[in-house]
């Protein structure tokens, strides 16, 4: 190493930073010119004059608490921030339950209801098995009168019946069995103009039909399009 | 478990002292060095969970604060108080080594200069160190405060003369 590269080198060298061949090299070169030592001692001791020139005392204890309470405030926004975040999904998430279950017509959700209530669960109910009892109850809402076996889904045999309400209105509540399951068929006389809809509400397959002459409503577990075959069937035997 | 703020205060909070004497440098400002290293330490706190174990803390932070400093431009920036060289010239030179002359010296360099020398020499930085604090190349670093020093140097010497 020459004096140039002594030059160059030397904040390596008093950063202590330099690898250790080169610092090798570097101290050998110290050792052979007297002006390079001198010079680096002068930096060395420059360096410490400069140290104690400039360190002061740096009185920090109010700014400690000023970031330490900034930083509290910080993370209780956040926290504020979070919860916010978490309402609203949990907004969000009740809307869309909300939006779907207007999607479904309400005399559907309210027929899965009765049926899971008074058919599976079996919640005692004043039922009836009298085709002509049956057959005057249907009469005070409207209907001239009812054959509640010739409405039987293929397969199912009349069981008994009742009145009941659906979405605020008076209906005939059927309910058949073909020994695996019931099937609740129900029925209420309208005019206007046809619609049909289908929807599964908590594990019942749930379809409803809008003639011109009456409303049909069928609840199975049967999957499939079987709900909708089921009210459409009693639809056409019931005129 | 420590939480984040604890680690924070560990590993963060013994670098204030070196960071608010930084910033007093750079400001020339007492109230405005300590906005600068509140702002400084808000932002590793924001930053401090993408900081790697093992991480450099102490040359992390005043990288931050050196961004901090200069994302606000010249508004931290005030004129350098400049002492007359007369002034200088008139003490002895005994008297001009004296921390007052050192700090007032220190005072009329570039800022570059006066940020490498402080980075090395008061804070201990290496050149590698400053390289990355300061995202120049490390030969322009050791090319940056082998003058500072010169500067340095050369005005005690001018003072030592005029005396």
């Amino acid at each position: 190493m020459n004096c140039t590269e002594i030059t160059m080198l030397a904040p390596l060298y008093l950063s202590g930073e330099m690898e250790a061949t080169r610092a090798a090299e570097f101290k050998l070169h110290l050792e052979e010119c007297s002006s390079c030592a001198r010079e680096m001692e002068h930096q060395r001791e420059f360096d410490a004059r400069i140290r104690e020139g400039l360190a002061e005392k740096v009185e920090t204890t109010a700014l400690v608490s000023r970031i330490r309470g900034r930083i509290s405030a910080q993370r209780r926004w956040r926290q504020v921030q979070w919860l916010a975040a978490a309402c609203a999904i949990v907004i969000a998430v009740i809307g869309w339950r909300l939006m779907i279950d207007r999607r479904v017509p309400l005399v559907c959700i309210d027929a899965a209801e009765d049926h899971r209530d008074e058919v599976i669960d079996r919640r005692h109910r004043n039922w009836t098995s009298d085709a002509a009892a049956l057959s005057a109850l249907a009469h005070r809402i409207g209907f001239e009168s009812i054959d509640a076996p010739a409405l039987a889904p293929a397969g199912y045999r009349f069981e008994h019946g009742k009145l009941c309400r659906l979405d605020g209105h008076a209906f005939v509540h059927l309910v058949y069995a073909n020994g695996n399951g019931e099937v609740s068929i129900f029925l209420r006389p309208r005019s206007g103009a046809t619609k049909e809809s289908e929807a599964e509400i908590k594990g019942e397959h749930v379809a409803s039909l809008h003639t011109d002459k009456l409303i049909v409503v069928a609840v199975t577990m049967e999957p499939g399009d079987a709900a909708r075959r089921m009210a459409q069937r009693a639809a056409s035997a019931g005129g | 478990m420590p939480s984040r703020q604890d680690e924070f205060e560990r590993l963060a909070m013994p670098h204030l002292g070196g960071l608010l004497g930084f910033a007093r440098r750079l400001t020339r400002d007492q109230a405005a060095a300590e906005d600068l290293v509140q702002e400084t330490m808000l932002n590793a706190w924001h930053a401090f969970p993408r900081l790697r174990d093992g991480s450099n803390v102490h040359a992390w932070l005043f990288r931050i604060l050196l961004n901090a400093f200069h994302a606000h431009g010249r508004k931290l920036r005030s004129a350098p108080q400049i002492v007359p060289l007369a002034e200088i010239q008139d003490r002895g030179r005994e008297e001009c080594c004296l921390a007052n002359d050192i700090a007032e010296a220190v005072e009329r360099l570039s800022e570059e200069h006066r940020t490498v020398l402080w980075l090395g020499v008061v804070e201990g930085f290496t050149c590698r160190e400053m390289s990355e604090i300061l995202g120049a190349p490390i030969g322009t670093i050791m090319s940056r405060i082998s003058r500072a020093r010169a500067s340095l140097r050369a005005q005690f010497v001018a003072a030592a003369k005029g005396a």
